[in-house]
């Protein structure tokens, strides 16, 4: 991983919500801070309503972040208008959740896949046909399919066309948002493998957003742990998912089903009481307090912040470190250290 | 119709068939529908070559024949002035079909272009666009309409003086329309209201789709945004509900005929031929009758087809 293709210096994101004649405000995304490495898969995880989708949706330029920047390949993009935007986005694709309400339905597949093309690259009527007939076998489509309207496809064939959408104009980095969420199990198995293929054939960098901890246990080298809007664990995946450091990590990961019935290395079932807190009157201090089976005096006061724990593993807790120490480890660059270490 | 026909643009079942292709499969297995619509058709057609199917003049009657009943010469006998009444409707057919189309047409063109800007831009243009609208919509629009006849139409004009400016010109093309420009007019400007409301609606949920985000996210322009994604999806529902509408723009026709604010008096519409013939209703019962016969079938006939183009479309019948 020698080169960083995006990184995300503290967005943050918040939604006005107006209750009669209070306004009030919704803090989707707080102050989140990553690094994605070329050629990598990198995946976001959390439970719903912890922003995830809000954070993909500000780096695809869908959302402009209310605050905090956005580097994609070393261009600042978090604020762009929508014209000075378009040239990232043949660069920058998303995958959507629901497969079949991500198609227009009046488009056939294969004006789905070609309004990219159209858009982004100026291709003869040869070309454009080789192209198109180059992804759908990249994707494993059929070209018959080419004049089906989504509705007469599988949901494995409407997210496969998802895919090519996404792909045919060759973009750096394709973040996908729950991409087999709404799959049955056994097509969700084979989109995987699908994308895992392509990535490395076209070499592309992923980021994952899902709250399936299998999927991203399978599929992510390096894995950020949301909860409310903000990242309160970003590590190695296999090291993240053995050794969990965060309460609520470990409570997440404690939580997900298993087919067999034994337990592995140290991980324990810790059970999490209570709700998740409204994002609109957020917590004192750190926000998993309320819930926190390990809760200390300084949590309910101050906001721990995303420090450097071990190699590689970055934890917002005040378990693993004090609030001095962390204000000369946890500056802007912190999550780039975190990956490139 | 209990077979379906293959002709019409049916397609084997592994070709793909677009949504509007299993609309009109839905809209064929519809009895009443295709009823309704075969009795259109034939109205259609015989308003279109009015000339050449109607029998007699439709101005010039034959004194010996005034209210004279059905007989071999005249099957749906004569009206007060002698004139063919089977004619008439033919020709009454036109006005009355035209008054429906065009009305609906008008308030297509307004309501949905309204709609579409006030939706798609949304924030303030939106606010505004719709207090305009819900001001509108508390007018009455059949008061509306009466005022807008009253003040331009032509037969109340100081008789034969042909009057200056703006309003002269409007009164010039209504005579020479024969008094259906205002017609037209009071429709097309009154009843676009609902139309804007629901493309709105309409176009508020297809922007939220995640189709029209994935259009955003690959880069389309949001001209091409508006025009591909958001208005196709926005039109099949929208002409359905224009399309249940037409009867009720007939009725206006009609009933403004009817009272005497709409076409003028040669001309010939189903209103018209009510309003002439309701005098002598009880002596000679056929004038009224035949008029009223063919507005009734009309109606009937638009809101079957109506209803099963209606459900053809149902979403909720397509696969989610």
């Amino acid at each position: 991983m020698d080169h960083e293709i995006l990184r995300v210096e503290k967005i943050r994101k918040s939604f006005t919500k107006r209750v009669l004649w209070r306004v009030e405000d919704v803090k989707a995304v707080n102050d989140v801070s990553f690094t994605v490495g070329k050629g990598t898969v990198f995946g976001l995880v959390g439970e719903s309503g912890c922003g995830k989708t809000t954070t993909a949706r500000c780096i695809a330029g869908l959302e402009r972040p209310s605050g905090g920047e956005i580097i994609f390949q070393g261009d600042a993009i978090g604020h762009l208008n929508a014209k000075a935007f378009r040239p990232y986005r043949r660069r920058l694709q998303m995958v959507f959740q629901d497969p079949l309400d991500s198609l227009n339905p009046r488009y056939s597949v294969r004006s789905t896949i070609q309004e990219p093309l159209d858009i982004h690259m100026r291709l003869t009527r040869k070309d454009r046909e080789a192209r198109i007939q180059d992804i759908l076998k990249l994707v494993g489509l059929r070209s018959e399919l080419l004049s089906r309207y989504p509705h007469q496809l599988s949901s494995g064939q409407q997210q496969r066309v998802g895919i090519a959408r996404a792909i045919i104009c060759d973009p750096d980095l394709v973040l996908l948002d729950e991409p087999t969420a709404s799959l049955d199990v056994s097509v969700r198995g084979r989109i995987l493998e699908l994308l895992l293929d392509l990535q490395e054939r076209l070499g592309i960098t992923y980021l994952l957003i899902s709250h399936d901890l299998g999927t991203v246990h399978f599929v992510c080298y390096h894995t950020a742990v949301m909860y409310l809007g903000f990242i309160v664990e970003i590590g190695v995946t296999r090291d993240l998912f053995k050794h969990p450091q965060h309460p609520y990590t470990e409570a997440l990961i404690g939580a997900r089903p298993r087919l067999r019935g034994r337990t592995c290395g140290k991980e324990r079932r810790v059970l999490i009481k209570g709700e998740i807190p409204s994002p609109m009157h957020l917590p004192s201090g750190c926000l998993f307090h309320p819930r926190c089976p390990q809760v200390m005096p300084i949590c309910r006061e101050r906001r721990p912040e995303l420090v450097l724990c071990a190699d590689d593993r970055m934890v917002a807790c005040h378990l693993y470190g004090t609030p001095e120490d962390t204000r000369s480890v946890a500056e802007p660059t912190a999550g780039g250290e975190a990956a490139e270490a | 119709m209990a077979r379906r026909k293959p002709q019409s643009g049916e397609q084997t079942s592994d070709k793909p068939r677009s949504l509007g292709r299993d609309a009109m499969r839905r809209l064929l297995k519809n009895r009443a529908a295709v009823a309704g619509g075969a009795i259109l058709l034939v109205i259609v057609l015989a308003a279109v070559f009015a000339d050449f199917v109607a029998p007699y003049s439709i101005t010039e009657g034959n004194i010996r024949n005034n209210y004279a009943g059905p007989s071999a010469a005249h099957p749906l006998g004569c009206d007060f002035m002698g004139r063919d009444m089977l004619s008439r409707l033919i020709f009454g057919a036109r006005i009355s079909l035209s008054a429906g189309l065009i009305g609906a047409l008008t308030a297509f063109v307004i309501g949905v272009t309204f709609g579409l800007i006030a939706g798609f831009f949304g924030g303030k243009t939106d606010n505004i666009m719709m207090r305009f609208v819900d001001i509108m919509y508390s007018f009455p629009t059949l008061l509306l309409i009466i005022l807008l006849m009253v003040f331009f139409k032509s037969s109340f004009s100081v008789s034969g003086v042909a009057e200056g400016g703006f309003r002269g010109a409007l009164s010039n093309i209504d005579r020479a329309t024969g008094g259906m420009f205002f017609i037209f007019l009071g429709i097309g400007l009154t009843s676009w209201l609902g139309m804007a409301r629901l493309v709105r609606g309409m176009v508020l949920s297809v922007r939220g789709k995640d189709y029209v985000e994935a259009a955003r996210a690959v880069g389309t322009p949001r001209s091409q945004i508006l025009r591909r994604h958001v208005l196709p999806n926005v039109l099949g529902p929208a002409i359905v509900a224009q399309a249940l509408q037409i009867p009720g723009f007939i009725l206006y026709e009609a009933f403004l005929s009817f009272i005497g604010l709409g076409v003028n008096p040669p001309t010939p519409s189903w209103g018209m031929m009510l309003s002439e013939g309701y005098v002598a209703m009880r002596s000679h019962f056929h004038l009224v009758l035949w008029p009223a016969l063919a507005i009734s079938i009309t109606l009937f006939a638009f809101n079957f087809l109506g209803d099963g183009v209606r459900d053809a479309f149902d979403p909720r019948q397509t696969r989610r």
